[in-house]
């Protein structure tokens, strides 16, 4: 069990993203938290590229991210699998309010 | 140009690696940056750099040092900075010498404070009793050893106020802590008798969640993350040095900010 903690969704928005291992690469940064339509919460993530160029937004289910201070890692998708997710389009789900307190799991620090 | 001082026998580099937590440990304190090289080393101690033993215990001898140095520095009225409740990371960060999926939770029920050593009243503690102690708040920087930090709030019982209430000798030179994650810590009591040292009951207005040390944890602004035990089940004060998780392998013992 991660253990996970009430985080408000506002304060989420911004956060980098990185990857589970000591150099800790910086895979993207949070830029929405939606609800698909089954209910389920969605963070999207601004992922990949090179100097800007590239970037794509995808929606990474909740419980597949843990929070690490400041910062979030995904733990349950390597990049090469992350590569592999659809763009993320507006369509698909609704925005979840600033306001809105949801859970997210923990981790101890990868490096 | 060879040095005058060189050595007949060039001791093997190895023995830097072998002491690579210690060495690093004393080079943040700066005392001696960039001085450490194989020449210092055997010019500073006059030991035999090809016994690890003697290295070991020369570099301990060093941390020591460090250490009376900080107690010698520490300011008992001296305050470390505070921020504003708006600063205040929510959730906080979590480590641990483990992953957080080994966080066993304590029942807050069931949950004694034991006392031993040099203390009046011995009798051990209830949550509830803690509680209805005078309560104090503060914004403080968590610094990690391993160099990041963060902004967090935490109330609870000033670690001064409950040594008086329960008779400790308050003249003793520690006061030690275990744990219910068997990590076993202890500070100067200068610093148990700062302002700034809570026995923390609470983070951000929420009782402490599990994984940062549900029901009590220690909270310090005056020194590096590490010597802040959380699960805390026993506290004893004592004159005989009682060393730590980490001190046992080779971190600092007073790590001071």
């Amino acid at each position: 069990m991660r253990f996970p903690q009430p985080v408000r969704v506002g304060d989420l928005i911004g956060r980098d993203v990185l990857r589970p291992v000591e150099s800790q690469d910086i895979l993207g940064q949070i830029r929405r938290v939606v609800r698909d339509p089954d209910g389920g919460i969605l963070v999207v993530v601004e992922f990949g590229g090179f100097l800007g160029f590239g970037r794509r937004p995808i929606a990474v289910p909740v419980d597949a991210m843990v929070l690490l201070g400041p910062d979030t890692e995904i733990v349950a998708f390597t990049p090469d699998q992350l590569r592999q997710f659809p763009t993320f389009s507006s369509a698909m789900a609704s925005d979840v309010a600033p306001d809105t307190v949801i859970r997210m799991g923990l981790a101890k620090p990868s490096h | 140009m060879k040095s005058p001082f060189r050595p007949e026998v060039i001791p093997d580099k190895a023995v830097l690696d072998d002491h690579k937590p210690l060495i690093r440990s004393l080079e943040r304190r700066g005392l001696i940056r960039g001085g450490l090289s194989l020449g210092s080393l055997a010019m500073l101690t006059g030991c035999d750099v090809e016994r690890p033993d003697a290295v070991e215990s020369a570099l301990l001898a060093i941390s020591r040092f460090n250490d009376g140095v900080q107690a010698l520095l520490f300011d008992p009225r001296k305050l470390a900075p505070t921020y504003p409740a708006s600063m205040i990371l929510r959730p906080a960060k979590f480590n641990a010498y483990y992953d957080v999926t080994e966080v066993k939770p304590v029942n807050g029920e069931s949950w004694r404070l034991d006392l031993s050593g040099l203390i009046a009243d011995k009798r051990p503690w209830t949550l509830g009793q803690l509680q209805a102690l005078p309560q104090s708040s503060m914004v403080i920087k968590h610094i990690c050893v391993e160099g990041w930090s963060y902004i967090g709030g935490w109330s609870g019982v000033r670690l001064a106020t409950f040594l008086e209430h329960i008779g400790a000798d308050l003249r003793a030179k520690y006061v030690a802590f275990k744990t219910a994650d068997d990590y076993p810590s202890s500070i100067d009591m200068a610093t148990a008798l700062h302002p700034q040292t809570l026995l923390a009951l609470r983070y951000g207005d929420e009782p402490l969640a599990d994984p940062f040390g549900f029901p009590v944890r220690l909270r310090m602004a005056t020194k590096l993350g590490y010597k802040n035990p959380k699960w805390v089940t026993a506290l004893e004060v004592t004159n005989t040095y009682p060393g730590g998780f980490w001190e046992e392998r080779g971190f600092p013992w007073f790590a001071g900010l």
